[in-house]
């Protein structure tokens, strides 16, 4: 299984070229972030990975759009008594690296992001008159849920995909899913005999 | 240009410090022989350069793939990937070839998967068998002793199995294998249904203590490196032994681009590049030994002289071959029955599925087999893997996405066909009569083209892929394509190139004799890849090991009557 997530181009301009129009629109650069010029470097072919330093690239979004990205990083996977929300996990911040990095499927995202973001609040202008920011709970949802719906729409899959994919690889998301390795063990434990019955069971209920 | 050249003469000269330089260098050196030992790559040390704890969260993008990092932010690989900087090579039009190479003291022995096998009887004389390809000047039974020796040394998991052509080793060679994982026996119970045999892994990673370095602590990948010296690396395993004796010089950041001849006809030494000076230097050895990757090799002899050096067959850089590649993930609801349990173990399947087609390749229409690795279970969360499990998520968003996630969890398998392909006159490398390196040195253009053999090899691992998951009631979702030519990996993507330099029984049919000796010039050796006149579905290193324990045993033995 690749790291590298395939983006239609296509769809990726033509949320870039929304993005622009809505931005013109409104008389203000992009996201904040228009004159953002891509760093040419990277961490380097041969970084230090035993320090953990800061990442080297400039990050590209506004306050608002973080707090977009953490308004829906918190519909996507809600905290609860037992599991924190995004938001308390940095996942917002993660995103801003992630999209802010020179790579090329990170920049391929940042389209995707931006753009959709910018369209968010349109949206939400358009329904409620205010952006999505300073909408009611429900009304967030209601959001949500219209997009969930709309077929292909890339911003929605990719950004659930991301915060997702962020919050349960983060050391805290380990917890929450239940991976318990990372451990030095003394002996790998074969599976026990309650793990074999349900494999077994499993089996034969399949036929084989 | 400036060479500056050293008064020393060494009694060997090694070129790389991978599999077969770092053994080369273990042998000759505990042989009292002088060796310098050249490295392209930078000085590096598994024990404080390797992170093994660290999680994705303490990375960068959390680790991912990136144009810096191929395989990861994590992964021991240096300076390299499928680019190096300053060092390009090309792909001849209609050709597609991607070419892996480090710059680090051991070379690939740093990343590699650890699957350590070795070639059976059939794999040592294909051509006898289906009149294919060529066969080997050397059989199994002259090769065993030495894949005895190396697994004793670097120790080998696997248990004895007693299939066709999957040779089982002496007692007190291969190390107990772990037990299997919880998915790892629902699957072997789908292999069953399917008729498929399956084997206890065949890794090169300690299950117990084994000479003096410490049993794998079941935790981290090994594509990491291993800073306790538990798998097998060159600079953990090899290296450190060479050093003890005192007999060993290593000089990193020397780009080998030339061996150099005296009057006689011998080889005097090599030539180098300072990668970080850019100063040039030569060497002086009584012997030269290229183990610098199969192309990088053919690369220095046919930059050496006009027309390539100890190349009177015609064939260095000729018979280029890889492994042929092809992967399916599914998703298996029964395995969301599972309890949470640690499953990390070793980063390689604890079983995976030697070739069971061996007489029935005429049905298959393809001549040869391949061995299926598997990956699952509950492993250690990364982007790649959770955005797998996030698109398997019906629900879009809310509580019921985080419930479904840790149902999900652990329900993913995957599986990678590693198939043997059959040497052809389309595949190979060449200097490009234009691309220099940054140190005005001509590069590698590959040509390459993949046979009907290969490309329905690879399609019948797709179909085997998709039957196992069907009928243990998964859905496939990544690699469902069972057309051959679009499921086939691209040339060189497997990370086994051999065969640019190979062995034979004249100086007519083969670049070296069964010792990796030139047949041209007699104190010049292959010791690495290039000398294999097949490539067995079976993974390269140990093979390269034991080949390289015997030849520099070999060159030792030559070398102490003069014979050099």
């Amino acid at each position: 299984m690749s790291d590298l997530v395939r983006i239609d181009r296509r769809t990726t301009l033509k949320w870039l070229a929304a993005a622009l129009a809505f931005s013109t629109h409104h008389g203000k650069s992009l996201a904040g972030g228009g004159t953002f010029m891509p760093s040419p470097q990277g961490y380097g072919t041969d970084p230090d990975i035993n320090t953990v330093k800061p990442i080297e690239w400039d990050r590209i979004m506004s306050e608002h759009e973080l707090k977009q990205t953490a308004l829906l990083a918190d519909l996507f996977l809600p905290g609860d008594a037992t599991s924190p929300a995004p938001s308390a996990l940095g996942i917002p911040d993660f995103i801003d690296e992630w999209i802010s990095a020179p790579y090329p499927e990170q920049q391929s995202d940042r389209g995707i992001v931006q753009g959709g973001l910018s369209w968010l609040d349109q949206e939400s202008a358009k329904k409620f008159g205010q952006d999505f920011t300073v909408l009611s709970d429900g009304q967030r949802v209601e959001m949500m849920t219209a997009m969930a719906a709309m077929p292909d729409f890339l911003f929605f899959k990719r950004l659930r995909n991301l915060v997702v994919a962020a919050y349960f690889s983060s050391d805290a998301g380990f917890k929450d899913i239940g991976y318990s390795g990372n451990v030095a063990l003394d002996a790998f434990p074969a599976p026990t005999d309650d793990m074999l019955a349900i494999i077994d069971r499993e089996c034969k209920a399949l036929g084989v | 240009m400036v060479v500056t050249t050293s008064d020393k003469i060494y009694d060997v000269i090694i070129v790389g410090s991978g599999a077969g330089g770092g053994m080369a260098a273990y042998i000759l050196t505990q042989k009292k022989l002088k060796v310098l030992l050249l490295e392209a790559g930078r000085h590096y040390d598994p024990e404080t350069e390797t992170a093994m704890f660290n999680t994705p969260e303490q990375a960068p993008l959390r680790g991912v793939s990136t144009p810096d990092k191929n395989f990861g932010f994590y992964d021991a690989t240096v300076d390299g990937g499928w680019e190096v900087p300053n060092e390009p090579y090309v792909s001849a039009p209609g050709s597609e070839f991607k070419w892996w190479r480090p710059r680090m003291l051991g070379g690939r022995t740093n990343h590699w998967g650890r699957y350590s096998f070795r070639y059976g009887p059939y794999d040592f004389k294909p051509y006898s068998r289906d009149g294919l390809g060529f066969d080997w000047p050397v059989s199994y039974d002259e090769i065993a002793p030495w894949y005895d020796k190396v697994e004793r040394l670097i120790g080998v998991t696997g248990r004895a199995e007693g299939l066709e052509n999957v040779p089982d080793s002496p007692p007190g060679c291969h190390l107990p294998p772990p037990a299997m994982r919880p998915h790892e026996a629902f699957l072997a119970r789908g292999f069953k249904a399917m008729d498929i045999p399956v084997a206890a892994t065949r890794a090169a990673i300690l299950t117990q203590p084994h000479n003096g370095r410490p049993a794998c602590l079941w935790a981290t990948p090994c594509g990491h490196g291993c800073s306790i010296g538990a798998n097998f690396q060159s600079p953990t395993v090899l290296l450190p032994v060479a050093r003890a004796t005192g007999n060993l010089v290593t000089r990193p950041n020397s780009l080998v681009y030339q061996v150099d001849m005296d009057r006689h006809g011998k080889a005097s030494g090599v030539s180098f590049v300072d990668r970080i000076t850019g100063e040039h230097h030569s060497a002086r050895g009584k012997a030269v030994i290229l183990s610098a990757g199969a192309c990088e090799s053919a690369r220095i002899l046919l930059n050496s002289k006009q027309g390539g050096l100890g190349n009177s067959s015609g064939l260095v850089g000729r018979y280029l071959m890889d492994t042929v590649g092809s992967s399916t993930a599914g998703y298996f609801p029964a395995l969301e029955k599972l309890p949470r349990r640690n499953d990390d173990g070793m980063s390689v399947g604890h079983i995976y599925v030697p070739w069971w087609g061996l007489n029935k390749q005429k049905e298959l229409g393809f001549a040869r087999g391949y061995h299926i690795e598997i990956f699952g279970g509950q492993r250690m969360p990364s982007m790649s893997l959770m955005g797998d499990y996030t698109d398997r998520c019906a629900t879009p968003f809310g509580a019921g996405l985080r419930q479904e996630m840790r149902q999900k969890y652990g329900a993913i398998c995957s599986f990678d066909g590693r198939g043997e392909m059959i040497p052809n006159e389309n595949s190979y490398c060449e200097i490009d009569p234009e691309v220099k390196d940054k140190w005005g040195i001509p590069v590698l253009r590959f040509h390459w083209k993949w046979s009907e053999h290969e490309t329905r090899q690879a399609s019948h691992m797709r179909k085997t892929f998709l039957e196992l998951i069907d009928r243990l009631g998964g859905t496939p979702f990544e690699g469902l394509d069972t057309d051959g030519e679009k499921a086939i990996s691209v040339g060189g993507e497997i990370i086994h190139e051999v065969g640019t330099a190979r062995m034979g029984h004249s100086a007519k049919d083969s670049v070296v004799n069964s010792y990796g000796q030139s047949w041209d010039i007699k104190n010049l050796f292959i010791m690495d890849g290039g000398v294999m006149p097949s490539s067995p579905d079976k993974n390269p290193t140990e093979t390269i090991l034991a080949l390289t324990w015997r030849n520099a045993t070999y060159l030792a033995d030559q070398a102490r009557k003069g014979a050099l």
